[in-house]
């Protein structure tokens, strides 16, 4: 899963090597912070996330028994903070529930908003899946992951992931039923997965 | 609209932005590795904590700083514990405790931090002072026994000095809207359970309370207060603008010769 550069990174910094931790550092948080952004939704404030991810990190990288596995380890630590952001914005949940809005320099502001809109909607109806389907259409769909890759990355069989992400669609296409979105079929999805 | 642009545009819209990746970055930089190392002694002041602090402080102030009181209590189980842990000594993580309590207190944090450096029957050894009995056993020294009660003096001593380190950093963390002094809008009180350790004696109990919480208290005296520590403890809660008569359990009011 890990090219052979990755891997020595990862053993450096086990090690302690200097400026190392930098450069894992430097290496992960974009792939963090994406999994934070996706797999928590639009309630949790996913920059706070991804620090947090990364002091786990910090804090238990010396045990990481196997450098092949960090890409799996750390999607492991990820889910479980991303989990715990979700559970207090959770009990936050009498704010208002609005996406934040976020300024738009883009020349064509209607049309952007119209698509930002979509996306906005998309992200919730993701964010209202079960945990297990929303990690895999994060994943296979969004990050366009191979069913194997993810296999891996979750230690679950290939057909699982498949199954499940078959659900994720299906579940999904209910939750977008208003949005004029094109959804693969059931029937179609069934097979649709790489 | 197919559903794979649809994607492409969540796609788009969850990327992480390069000031979102700077934010974090910054947040990591601000420390916290070399804290990992140095904090994970401590329980509560976690790496994590420290860097929730420092990253307030790496921000603007969104809103009034308002002021706060520390609560000192003279035990050091939390920190013990944890030294004993990894086999450290136990004067490192105290001063970190305090200046983690002081920095929540100067950005806004918190208005209230309380550290408790050990506990009733405190198995603590102040080995780093040169004894060997732990601070539970040297407090029921007699008189008969100089050198015990000369050991839990130095012991004491330690504790008084970590008091006084505390004050000193509220004294001279300067708050950043009003330039002045913090201590000038904070009381920090040194707490102690016991006025004669050896005999169990719960009355005359030591305690001492600095800086004025806005003018509330008078300083610079030793005063008997007269009444049960809840009565202390009520008029601190009156500094902060809480309009309590009474605190906890106890019944005595407000202690009204500290004003």
């Amino acid at each position: 899963m890990l090219d052979d550069e990755a891997i020595t990174l990862v053993r450096q910094a086990q090690a302690g090597a200097p400026g190392a931790l930098d450069r894992l550092c430097d290496r992960w948080l974009p792939t963090v912070l994406g999994w934070t952004l996706r797999l928590g939704g639009p309630r949790i404030d996913a920059e706070d996330a991804a620090h947090d991810v990364f002091i786990v990190l910090f804090r238990r990288l010396e045990s990481l028994q196997e450098p092949r596995a960090f890409s799996s380890w750390l999607f492991g630590i990820t889910r479980r903070v991303v989990a715990a952001h979700r559970r207090r914005a959770w009990v936050r949940r009498w704010l208002p529930g609005k996406v934040p809005d976020h300024a738009d320099p883009s020349p064509d502001p209607a049309g952007r908003a119209e698509q930002a809109d979509i996306a906005d909607q998309m992200w919730l109806a993701i964010e209202s899946l079960p945990g297990h389907q929303r990690e895999v259409l994060v994943l296979c769909d969004l990050e366009e992951r191979s069913d194997s890759e993810v296999a891996k990355m979750l230690d679950i069989p290939k057909n699982t992931v498949k199954s499940r992400l078959r659900r994720a669609r299906v579940a999904l296409r209910g939750q977008l039923g208003a949005l004029a979105i094109d959804l693969p079929t059931p029937e179609a999805v069934a097979g649709g997965s790489r | 609209m197919k559903y794979a642009d649809a994607l492409s545009q969540l796609r788009r819209r969850t990327a992480p932005t390069p000031e979102g990746l700077g934010r974090v970055r910054e947040w990591l930089d601000l420390g916290l590795v070399p804290a990992t190392r140095e904090l994970s002694l401590l329980p509560e002041a976690t790496p994590h904590a420290l860097g929730r602090v420092r990253r307030r402080l790496a921000q603007p102030p969104e809103r009034e700083r308002r002021t706060g009181w520390l609560l000192a209590g003279a035990s050091l189980c939390v920190a013990a514990t944890a030294a004993a842990m990894v086999g450290g000594p136990l004067w490192d993580p105290a001063p970190a405790q305090l200046d983690l309590a002081v920095q929540a207190l100067l950005c806004g944090a918190t208005n209230v931090a309380s550290v408790q450096l050990s506990h009733t029957v405190s198995p603590v050894v102040c080995t780093w002072l040169g004894e060997s009995e732990a601070h539970h056993e040297l407090s029921h020294a007699d008189d008969g026994n100089t050198a015990g009660v000369q050991s839990f003096v130095n012991c004491e001593r330690w504790f008084a000095e970590q008091f006084r380190y505390l004050v000193e950093q509220v004294r001279d963390a300067v708050h950043p809207e009003t330039g002045a002094s913090l201590l000038d809008s904070t009381v920090v009180l040194w707490v102690k359970e016991l006025g004669d350790s050896r005999l169990h004696v719960c009355t005359g109990v030591p305690w001492i309370l600095a800086g004025t919480g806005n003018g509330f208290f008078r300083t610079g005296r030793h005063v008997e207060v007269g009444t049960t520590h809840d009565g202390v403890l009520t008029s601190v809660a009156n500094a902060f603008g809480l309009p309590l008569s009474t605190f906890g359990a106890g019944t005595s009011g407000p202690a009204e010769v500290l004003r």
